[in-house]
């Protein structure tokens, strides 16, 4: 697999070494206009969308689960969990705005759980809903909370095994996921917060990004940040010091596809492509004037991907069983983040002029 | 060899005050270099939150293992990891009210609230600090981990006030009320209380190096020069040396090291432990029996080290548009101002023979490390050591230009009131009347010059 990646990588290069010559306007180049405006387009809103339509679909599982429990309602909502995990993990490929300013991501994706917090919580007679699970500390909302539930600590929970008070903290920490991912896709529409016309309007008067470059190395920036925290943090971490309780998803076991989800996020934003639908991308834009740095991102991003499926089992096993497959995780990503953080910035720096 | 290297040093250091003018020449030294060696050049929402450079290996790894626990959630105790949080608590992580690495929102008992109350009541304690409220210590702890009561719940609310300029132009300034609601015991008599919101945390490091008697010369307590400034030092105690030390740290540079400023933060905000701060900020409360007075520390001292040296080792965002004429006229009129006899543009640091990017550097933090008198509408009425209830230590304002990107909303002052910059420099009295008013008299393009200068830092 890795060869022939690699092979490619080389064919690639040599492609682009013979067409830079002739190629450094073509007609295809996009604008640093048309990228930003895409990637509001084409990545943020339609992402931020999905990721509210699945939060939805996760609350009204838990309220069929609460109402009707059965062992197939209880895999469906650890299937909704799974999947609005799925896209959010995607979603932190630009943590730029107001989920970053507002808090949204701790808000809702904090860990460890609060374990000692939670059984006081269970235990106590006051009734929980959205309202009062909102007033709880960060540990104790959000997705991990939830999973803890619906896994259980040790991943065997059952429909039998949640209890009348579990439920009423489920549901309410479905509406309270819902609720701040509703905030979030708003903030950034023109109805409400309308953060899309402060990118938008980069170089043209946004108090944020006074120059378009500012807003395409945030792009940049954003890409960058979450493979430098997937490949220095979230592996790095249990990794080094062999610890499977250090793990973000511990109790679903869906630690690997988080990472996976996570780099296609940035890969995303890279390709400004999601769900089928495509524009006018960071790619291009490098394609330009160095097809060589397009095409090795490119392939940075599959190798990424691709080291990252070679792990078999579940990360909290791999850490002691597949620490060779983890390495070259780890090795890839941060070779990815390098190119990232480097030579796209600097090619950003030097060809965006406004 | 060595004692040839520190000859020369010396040599150098007295050449600077012999004849400050060519050394400080501005020409000869990049104006982006707010941070001298330690300036980080990015216009991005982590402007605040870079390493200085030539950091070893370990050094490194060390600085990113305090980054970690900054931005880390506590959790109550016993837990495998992360315990220790409260009982009773302000925030439940160093990030949620440094939020990446600035300040956090100006609102009491919400995560990513940024303010905390201190309380004392009349008098002094043993080392001359302010004087503990019995039952409340010196901070209101106003949240609390389920079962608990916190201390008490803070109520704010603002009143606006228009203010017009000469020229009609107009602003409007809101001033601040605070209550104590709901205290798990009744309050104290005469109890003082002072709102502070979480400051920015980089380029501490580089304040903490600035040699003493260079803050020492900057003092003018008798205002001898006839400017209207009377900056002082402030001398405060040092729980872990035991000592009185200059304070640097603190809105009213009431803490003397980062060490202490670091380990204070996680006891009293979070209510965590450690060597340097080993007893439970509710220690002795009468809702509070189950607390012992020594524990073992919730923090371990290496973790509670990595974060100190994380904050030692932020770099200072650069300074952007230099050139621009505007900014380069406001930059004048900050002088012509006499705003620079606060906020003083260029220190040189000391020598740290660990952190090169540190040592010997010609920063420009636009501070004086000094308390000043602010006046009656920024008084907290709550004296700190030396610091009168109207004095406040000169904020530091490099980086301020970068509030945006690293906050979203940004707000100024010692209690976030200011919403603009230009509020806040309304807000200025006492000591800085007079640079106030002539701010007010400037002619709109001036008053922008100045605004463009300021958002350039």
């Amino acid at each position: 697999m890795k060869t022939r990646l690699l092979a490619l990588s080389l064919a690639a290069l040599s492609i682009g070494a013979c067409k830079k010559t002739s190629n450094n306007n073509n007609a295809t180049a996009v604008t640093s206009s048309e990228i930003v405006t895409d990637f509001v387009q084409k990545i943020v809103l339609p992402q931020y969308q999905s990721l509210q339509d699945k939060a939805t679909s996760l609350n009204n599982a838990i309220n069929t689960l609460n109402t009707t429990p059965s062992a197939a309602n209880l895999a469906s909502a650890q299937q909704a969990w799974r999947d609005t995990r799925s896209v959010w993990e995607q979603c932190e490929g630009f943590l730029i705005g107001p989920v970053e300013d507002d808090n949204y991501d701790p808000n809702m994706d904090t860990w460890p759980v609060d374990y000692r917090q939670l059984d006081s919580l269970i235990s106590n007679s006051a009734s929980l809903n959205a309202a009062t699970v909102q007033s709880l500390g960060q540990s104790l909302r959000g997705f991990h909370p939830l999973e803890f539930i619906l896994w259980g600590q040790s991943g065997n929970a059952t429909v039998d095994s949640i209890t009348a008070k579990q439920k009423q903290y489920m549901s309410g920490l479905a509406q309270d996921i819902l609720n701040t991912v509703t905030a979030l896709n708003t903030s950034w529409a023109v109805s409400a917060g309308n953060f899309q016309a402060v990118v938008l309007t980069a170089g043209a008067g946004s108090a944020r990004y006074a120059t378009r470059k500012d807003a395409v190395l945030a792009m940049a920036g954003g890409m960058a940040d979450i493979c430098d925290e997937v490949g220095n943090g979230k592996i790095a971490d249990p990794f080094t010091t062999r610890d499977s309780t250090k793990t973000e998803s511990p109790f679903s076991h869906n630690s690997m596809l988080d990472f996976i989800n996570n780099i296609k996020g940035a890969q995303n934003v890279y390709l400004c492509s999601f769900s089928g639908s495509a524009g006018a991308s960071l790619s291009s834009y490098v394609n330009a004037n160095n097809i060589s740095l397009d095409n090795t991102i490119k392939t940075q991003f599959d190798a990424a991907i691709t080291a990252l499926t070679t792990v078999s089992g579940t990360f909290e096993t791999a850490i002691f069983s597949q620490r060779t497959q983890l390495q070259n995780a780890m090795n890839a990503i941060n070779t990815l983040h390098a190119t990232l953080d480097g030579d796209l910035k600097t090619y950003i720096q030097t060809y965006v002029k406004d | 060899m060595i004692s040839g290297c520190v000859l020369l040093i010396i040599s150098c250091v007295m050449c600077r005050k012999a004849n400050p003018a060519a050394v400080d020449d501005d020409s000869r030294f990049d104006p982006r270099l707010s941070g001298g060696a330690a300036t980080f050049m990015d216009i991005s929402s982590g402007s605040f939150s870079a390493a200085i450079p030539g950091l070893s290996v370990n050094d490194e790894r060390i600085h990113d293992l305090g980054d970690k626990i900054f931005e880390q959630s506590f959790v109550a105790a016993p837990a495998p990891r992360f315990g220790g949080l409260g009982p009773a608590f302000n925030n439940t992580s160093c990030t949620n009210c440094h939020h990446n690495d600035g300040f956090g929102l100006p609102t009491f008992g919400a995560l990513g609230s940024s303010l905390l109350m201190r309380i004392s009541i009349p008098g002094t304690d043993t080392h001359g600090g302010p004087n503990a409220a019995p039952g409340f210590g010196g901070q209101v702890q106003n949240m609390a981990l389920l079962g608990v009561q916190p201390e008490a719940t803070v109520d704010l609310s603002y009143t606006e006030q228009t203010y017009s300029f000469p020229d009609g132009e107009m602003a409007s300034l809101r001033t601040p009320t605070y209550a104590l609601v709901t205290p798990y015991i009744p309050l104290p008599a005469g109890y003082m209380l002072s709102p502070r919101l979480g400051p920015p945390v980089f380029g501490l490091g580089l304040l903490e190096n600035i040699p003493e008697a260079t803050i020492r010369s900057f003092a003018d307590p008798m205002d001898a020069n006839g400017d209207g400034i009377k900056g002082h030092t402030n001398y405060v105690y040092n729980p872990y040396t035991r000592k009185t030390e200059l304070g640097r740290f603190g809105l009213k540079a009431n803490t003397s090291t980062l060490q202490v400023q670091v380990a204070t933060a996680f006891q009293q905000d979070m209510g965590i432990t450690s060597y340097v701060q080993p007893r439970k900020s509710v220690y002795g409360q009468s809702q509070m029996a189950s607390v012992a007075d020594t524990t073992a520390p919730d923090l371990a001292d290496t973790s509670l080290n990595a974060v100190i040296f994380y904050v030692r080792s932020l770099a200072v965002p650069g300074r952007r548009n230099v050139a621009d004429p505007q900014v380069k006229h406001g930059e004048q009129l900050f002088k012509q101002l006499n705003c620079s006899g606060c906020h003083i543009p260029t220190i040189y640091t000391g020598t740290d023979v660990q952190l090169p990017a540190l040592s010997n550097q010609r920063i420009h933090p636009y501070t004086d490390m000094l308390v000043h008198d602010m006046g009656a509408g920024l008084a907290d009425n709550r004296p700190d050591y030396q610091a009168t209830g109207t004095e406040w230590r000169t904020t530091p304002l490099w980086g301020m230009g970068m509030f945006e990107q690293t906050n979203g909303t940004p707000y100024f002052l010692h209690d976030g009131r200011a919403r603009t910059v230009t509020e806040a420099i309304l807000w200025h009295g006492g000591e800085a009347q007079r640079s106030r008013d002539n701010f007010t008299k400037l002619s709109k393009t001036d008053r922008a010059a100045l605004l463009a200068f300021l958002q350039s830092l």
